[in-house]
C-alpha cells in the first residue's frame, strides 16, 4: 500500500496565514515562511497554500515564491490562476502543483492546458461541498456560497476528460471546526475516478486521522486547524504529526 | 538544465541547502563545462522532449553524457534518457534503452502515483550510494520499462506493482522519485550524488 499522505493545508490572504471557520472569520495565525520552516523541520511530506482571498486578486509572485523556497518538500498552490503564464510562473518558482476550485468551473481550459504541459500531477481540483439534511451532496462557490449547477458525479467526469491529476474535497460546514472529517462526498466519488482522492474540513486529533488513513481508496487528507491551534478556541501551535 | 519544463528552483534551492554551487543553464558552454549535469522534471514527455530540441541543448546533452561526467536525471528527466514515451510520439535521449509506461490505477493503488514510497536498491548499488535506501517523494503517471534489466538499480512499489525507481548505466543515472522534495532523506542522497562526482 503507499504510505497515507497528511497534508497541512496553509490559508493564506494579504496579512499573512490565516484561519476561520467554514471558509470565514479569518484571524492572523503568523508568517507564512516561518510556518513552513516548522512544518518541513516536523517532517511534513508536503503542503499546500491556498489563497483565501476573495475575488481572485493579481498574484504577488515574488512573495510567495520567497515561501516556497524554504520548502524541502511538494508543494502545491491552491487558488484561482487566471493564465497560462501565471500558471507558468508558479511552476517555474518552486510550486509542484496548482489546484483550483472556482478556476475549475470558470476555465476549465487553463487546467487542461496546465496537464498538457506538466503533466496531470501538476493539477488537482478542490470541490467545496455541503451535505443537505437529505444526505445529499451539493457542490458550492466557496466565495459566494451558492451552489452550483453541476453535481459532484458530473464535475469528477469534467475533471477525468480534463486530466486533472488529483481530487480534493472539502466539507465546507466541517472546515475549521475540528470535530471530524465528513466522507459524504468520498463515497460519491470512490469507485468512479482513478485519480487520487484527499479529504479535508474537520480534522480534530489524532483518531479522525488514523480512521482516515484506514479507508480504503482515500490517498490522504488535508490538515489545517488542528496543526495550527493547541485546540479549538486556543491559542496558535504550529506541529505536524504524522500516523 | 534549463529545458522549459521541470522545477528548477526546486532542484536549486536543493543544491544552495547541501552546500553545493549549482547554475540554471541552457548555454552550451556552460553545460560542458560543469563537473555534473541534472536534467530535473515535472512535465509531461513531449512538451520535455520538444523544448530540448527548440532550445539546442539535445546535442550537448548527448556530447556531455559521452564524456562520461555524471548525469542526474529526476522523474521527467530520468524519462526523458530513455527511447520513447507511451505518453508522447517524440524521441528521448536514448541514453538507456527503454520507454515509458502508464501506470495501472486501482484502489489501493490510483495515477498519478503521489507521496511517499520506499526505495529498495540493490545490494550492488547500496554499496554505491548508501542514501538512496529510504522513503522518497513520487509524483509520476508514467515509469520506466527498460529493456536491458542490468541498469535497474532500485525498485519500488505503486500498489502491487514493481517498478524501476533508479537505473545507471555508466556515469548516467536516473530516479524517478524527487530527492529535491524527499526532505532531509533527499538531501543526503543528493549528498551522496555529489560524492560520485
Amino acid at each position: 500500500l503507499s504510505q497515507f499522505r497528511v497534508i497541512p493545508e496553509l490559508l493564506f490572504d494579504s496579512s499573512g496565514l490565516v484561519k476561520g471557520r467554514s471558509f470565514g472569520g479569518h484571524e492572523y495565525v503568523g508568517d507564512p515562511l516561518n510556518t513552513i520552516k516548522i512544518l518541513c523541520d516536523f517532517g511534513a511530506s508536503e503542503i499546500i497554500i491556498a489563497n483565501r482571498a476573495v475575488g481572485g486578486s493579481a498574484l504577488d509572485f515574488n512573495r510567495i515564491a520567497s515561501w516556497v523556497s524554504i520548502s524541502n518538500v511538494p508543494v502545491a498552490y491552491s487558488g484561482t490562476v487566471q493564465s497560462m503564464a501565471d500558471a507558468d510562473e508558479l511552476l517555474h518558482s518552486g510550486f509542484e502543483k496548482i489546484v483550483m476550485s472556482r478556476g475549475f468551473f470558470t476555465n476549465p481550459q487553463l487546467l487542461k492546458n496546465i496537464s498538457h504541459v506538466y503533466g496531470a500531477q501538476s493539477t488537482g481540483v478542490n470541490f467545496v461541498y455541503r451535505v443537505e439534511r437529505d444526505g445529499e451532496v451539493v457542490l458550492i462557490d466557496w466565495e459566494t456560497g451558492y451552489p452550483l449547477r453541476q453535481s459532484l458525479l458530473e464535475a469528477v467526469e469534467i475533471a477525468a476528460e480534463i486530466g486533472i491529476g488529483e481530487i480534493y474535497l472539502t466539507n465546507v460546514d466541517r472546515e475549521g471546526l475540528m470535530e471530524g472529517l465528513d466522507y459524504s462526498a468520498f463515497e460519491v466519488v470512490k469507485g468512479v475516478t482513478e485519480v487520487p482522492v484527499v479529504i479535508g474540513g474537520g480534522v480534530g486529533d489524532m483518531t479522525d486521522l488514523k480512521a482516515a488513513s484506514k479507508t480504503v481508496g482515500l490517498s490522504g487528507v488535508t490538515v489545517g486547524s488542528y496543526f495550527t491551534f493547541i485546540r479549538r478556541d486556543e491559542g496558535v501551535l504550529i506541529r505536524y504529526e504524522n500516523i | 538544465v534549463d529545458y522549459g519544463v521541470g522545477n528548477l528552483a526546486g532542484c536549486v534551492a536543493a543544491f544552495t541547502r547541501i552546500g553545493v554551487k549549482s547554475i540554471v543553464t541552457n548555454e552550451k558552454s556552460d553545460i560542458l563545462n560543469s563537473r555534473a549535469i541534472i536534467l530535473p522534471g515535472v512535465g509531461s514527455f513531449d512538451a520535455a522532449a520538444e523544448n530540448l530540441v527548440s532550445f539546442g541543448v539535445r546535442d550537448v546533452l548527448l556530447e556531455f553524457a559521452e564524456s562520461g561526467k555524471p548525469v542526474l536525471g529526476i522523474c521527467l528527466g530520468m524519462q526523458l534518457m530513455l527511447d520513447r514515451s507511451e505518453e508522447g510520439k517524440l524521441a528521448g535521449l536514448g541514453f538507456v534503452q527503454g520507454e515509458t509506461v502508464k501506470l495501472s490505477s486501482a484502489e489501493s493503488a490510483k495515477v498519478p502515483h503521489m507521496g511517499l514510497e520506499r526505495v529498495t536498491p540493490s545490494e550492488e548499488f547500496e554499496k554505491t550510494l548508501p542514501t538512496i535506501s529510504d522513503k522518497f517523494y513520487f509524483m509520476h503517471s508514467y515509469f520506466c520499462k527498460v529493456y536491458d534489466e542490468g541498469v535497474s538499480v532500485a525498485y519500488s512499489n505503486h500498489g502491487e506493482n514493481r517498478f524501476v525507481s533508479a537505473f545507471k548505466k555508466n556515469n548516467v543515472v536516473g530516479v524517478q522519485f524527487h530527492p529535491e522534495k524527499s526532505g532531509d532523506v533527499g538531501d543526503r542522497f543528493l549528498k551522496g550524488f555529489v560524492g560520485l562526482v
